[in-house]
């Protein structure tokens, strides 16, 4: 029988055999398919692409989490999700219904705006028919039994500046209230009368100086009154002057209503010296 | 429980039996008719509609309306689809305002589209298609309307059956007056109730024009020319009135008239604005170029004095004044007042041929002066080059030259606002924004242009020409002209034809309203200017004067 190792060596003090330096373990199996022996790195455009897949692949796990979260199972399985989709559907039907009854509405307004374009074109028109002036000079002449003033019948007013300014300013009376009565405070002695006086005063007046103008005497105050041109500057620079343009604008418009008789007398169809 | 177990199968089978019915007809539908519903369902539910631009409305200076737009529908039919022509005639040609035998004209046409009527005002278009006859449709458009019938027809002109300006301001302005149609999409349920409008392309309105033309000053020129031409008889005549000072045309009448609303029914004559488009010989009316040449050059004053026999002679022709009379001694303002064709050419030839046609290019003629008017012609002035030896007797008197009236009225107006030649203009303001004045420059000075318009008083004095024009309380001046006019056939100056004028101003101290009258080949015995166009100026301005507001001097 063979000693064991440990008493042969009590008996016999021989030297240890040297050992050789232990060698690192070797890592231990894992389980799974044996490692495919390492690739050579791939072209960068494979590698590219296997990213992209990665990141679809990464994306759809995350879904998939996402989906079976608890939270997300816990609102689905819940009865506030029934609600919410309930209203969701019913908004969508009420929109839908609120947009056709919308476009229904736009559909008409469209035809109401081509009509009313259509009746506004023809009382635009009519209107027009209706100003021309032969038609009112021939209304005017036919139903109101007025008749045109010829050239000659025109008569201008002349304005005489500050005095005519005096005499409206003199004239001036505060405005009546709505009811025709001068307001609480008015001079009682000029009373309601004032501004039907003063009026008269200055359509007389008017007058008088038409009869004086038949000379050939000129004033801008009528004229330029019609027409809105500068000269009436010297006429309106203060309230009180503009009394006095607008009775002479009364004068005035009568005058314009005259020329168009003119228009068959003056100058009309004599004889003249051979032309040139 | 058996029973119930014997009912399931045929229950089963009857359910399994529509369902597979139904499929088959959804299938059926779906696929085999599926396209053509599709199609059909498109035509039903979808219209592409053509939303059709409102033409910008013309307005006078006071915004009365001279030319509107309004809607109508062009009326078309599909003759192929009419079981009945003549009954649908029966019932359309009142409606249409055409005669029966026209309208089943068209409705008998071998054709799958025909027009019935074009502009249709929309209401009547809705009678129409009331009736659903079939293949009567309508498609939008719009009418144009000139309201005022005849007034300043030449000088609106007329719009195409497309809606493009043919003629006048509304060819002229086109760009501005027709705006751009869109395109509205409209989806209709079953009932024909519209579901869903969008409009693809948004339609964008033609802007409004106000022109510069009073419509009264207009009427009363239209009416005053339709006088001439009842008395003179003549071929056309044109009248402008305009103001001098701005050049803005206050109207512009022409004779014949023609109804803006049926130009077809009109002579292509009246359809011309001859105030832009008739060249003439001026005559008398032209020697204002040379006497202001001539006072603005020194070589005159209006006192200076000349003595004229009552002819000339220049190379080889003789030019005699209208009457005869010995010898006699003539300022300047007298050969004027009395339109002296020999004081005339000797007042030219102290200019010299280079020196008068220097003033006539410089007072504008021979070029278009600018106005807004389409087709302005240009006039002739001759060349320096072309002169011949006797050029010098006849283009101081206004013959040889060729011009038109809105020349004319320019050069005129030149004299009358103290210097400044400047365009005549017609349109006033774009959608209510005025437009800037047309710049002029000056051709005489401030003084010649005085002394000018005191010399064309005269005119109108006891002695001139025009003498029995007056206007109570108003100083006016102006100067007559007839002109012979060159015999087609014969290539001399008619002894038969002439061409009428005058052309004044008032107050003739300080201008503010110009008319030109130029009557062409008056008849009836008398052919002047102071007795054919004197008289219609003098009608007009004693119109125009008080209306405006001008007061006499």
């Amino acid at each position: 029988m063979t000693p064991p190792a440990a008493a042969s060596s009590l008996g016999t003090a021989q030297p240890l055999p040297r050992r050789r330096p232990a060698a690192p373990p070797r890592p231990r199996r894992v389980s799974g398919p044996a490692r495919p022996a390492r690739a050579t790195p791939a072209p960068p455009a494979a590698r590219r692409s296997r990213e992209a897949e990665g990141l679809v692949v990464g994306m759809l796990r995350s879904l998939e989490a996402l989906s079976s979260h608890r939270a997300l199972d816990r609102l689905i399985r819940g009865r506030l999700w029934i609600g919410i989709v309930a209203f969701a559907l019913i908004g969508i039907v009420t929109l839908q219904l609120a947009l056709l009854r919308l476009n229904a509405g736009i559909g008409r307004a469209l035809e109401r705006e081509s009509a009313l374009q259509s009746g506004n074109a023809a009382l635009s028109i009519e209107n027009s028919e209706l100003a021309a002036g032969n038609r009112v000079e021939s209304q005017a002449s036919s139903r109101l039994g007025m008749k045109l003033v010829g050239m000659s019948g025109l008569r201008f007013l002349t304005v005489h500046g500050s005095v005519d300014v005096a005499k409206a300013a003199a004239r001036l009376r505060e405005p009546l209230n709505a009811t025709g009565q001068p307001p609480a405070g008015a001079v009682e002695a000029e009373g309601s009368s004032g501004a039907g006086e003063a009026t008269a005063e200055v359509s007389g007046g008017a007058t008088g100086e038409a009869a004086a103008t038949s000379t050939g005497a000129t004033t801008s105050t009528g004229t330029t009154a019609a027409s809105g041109e500068q000269e009436a500057g010297s006429v309106t620079s203060s309230e009180a002057s503009t009394t006095a343009a607008q009775g002479a604008t009364g004068a005035a418009s009568e005058s314009t209503a005259s020329p168009s008789a003119a228009a068959g007398e003056a100058g009309g169809g004599g004889t003249a010296a051979p032309g040139g | 429980m058996a029973i119930v177990q014997q009912r399931v199968g045929p229950i089963f089978g009857l359910f399994f039996l529509l369902l597979a019915l139904a499929v088959g007809r959804a299938a059926y539908l779906g696929v085999i008719r599926g396209p053509a519903l599709r199609r059909d369902a498109s035509d039903q539910q979808v219209t592409q509609e053509t939303v059709t631009a409102q033409r910008g409305t013309i307005t006078d200076r006071n915004g009365v309306d001279l030319a509107i737009s309004e809607p109508a529908q062009d009326l078309s039919a599909d003759p192929y689809l009419l079981r009945n022509p003549l009954g649908a005639a029966q019932k359309l040609a009142p409606l249409l305002k055409l005669s029966e035998a026209e309208v089943l004209r068209k409705l008998s046409e071998h054709s799958g589209f025909v027009y019935l009527a074009r502009g249709v005002p929309a209401r009547r278009a809705e009678q129409i298609l009331a009736l659903k006859l079939p293949g009567v449709n309508g498609t939008p458009s719009t009418r144009r309307v000139y309201p005022r019938g005849t007034l300043a027809s030449q000088v609106l002109g007329e719009v195409g059956v497309e809606g493009t300006g043919l003629s006048g301001i509304e060819a002229f302005d086109n760009g501005l007056l027709q705006g751009r149609s869109g395109e509205r999409r409209v989806v209709s349920d079953a009932l024909g109730q519209p579901v869903s409008i969008s409009e693809p392309h948004q339609d964008l309105p033609g802007k409004s024009i106000a022109l510069t033309i009073d419509a009264n000053i207009q009427q009363r020129a239209e009416d005053v020319l339709d006088a001439v031409a009842q008395a003179f008889s003549p071929k056309d005549a044109t009248a402008i009135v305009m103001d001098p000072r701005t050049g803005a045309v206050l109207a512009l009448a022409n004779w014949p008239q023609e109804n803006a609303n049926d130009p077809e029914a009109a002579p292509a004559a009246a359809l011309q604005d001859r105030a832009v488009n008739f060249n003439y010989e001026p005559g008398s009316t032209f020697k204002i170029v040379t006497v202001a040449g001539a006072l603005q050059q020194g070589l005159i004053t209006p006192g200076s004095t000349f003595n004229i026999p009552d002819q000339i002679q220049v190379a080889d022709r003789t030019i005699h004044d209208d009457t005869e009379h010995p010898e006699e001694t003539l300022s300047a303002a007298q050969i004027l007042a009395r339109s002296s064709n020999v004081g005339a050419i000797t007042i030219g030839k102290l200019l010299g041929a280079e020196g008068f046609n220097s003033w006539v290019h410089r007072f504008g003629f021979g070029s278009p002066t600018g106005v807004d008017l389409p087709r302005e012609e240009r006039g002739v002035a001759l060349p320096l080059k072309e002169y011949s030896g006797s050029s010098m007797g006849n283009l101081p008197i206004g013959q040889g030259e060729l011009v038109t009236p809105i020349q004319m009225a320019t050069a005129y107006a030149a004299i009358a606002n103290g210097g400044i030649l400047r365009p005549a203009h017609i349109v006033g303001s774009v959608e209510g924004k005025p437009l800037v004045l047309p710049r002029g420059h000056r051709v005489i000075s401030t003084q010649t242009a005085a002394e000018v318009r005191s010399m064309l008083e005269g005119v109108l004095g006891p002695e001139g020409t025009a003498h029995e024009v007056s206007i109570p309380g108003y100083h006016l001046a102006g100067k007559t002209g007839t002109a012979s006019k060159i015999d087609a056939e014969t290539g001399e100056y008619s002894k038969s034809a002439y061409v009428a004028s005058f052309i004044g101003f008032a107050p003739a101290a300080d201008p503010k309203l110009l008319t030109a009258v130029i009557v062409d080949e008056p008849q009836n015995g008398s052919i002047y200017g102071g007795t054919v166009a004197a008289p219609a100026f003098g009608q007009i301005m004693s119109f125009a004067l008080p209306y405006l507001g001008i007061p006499p001097q």
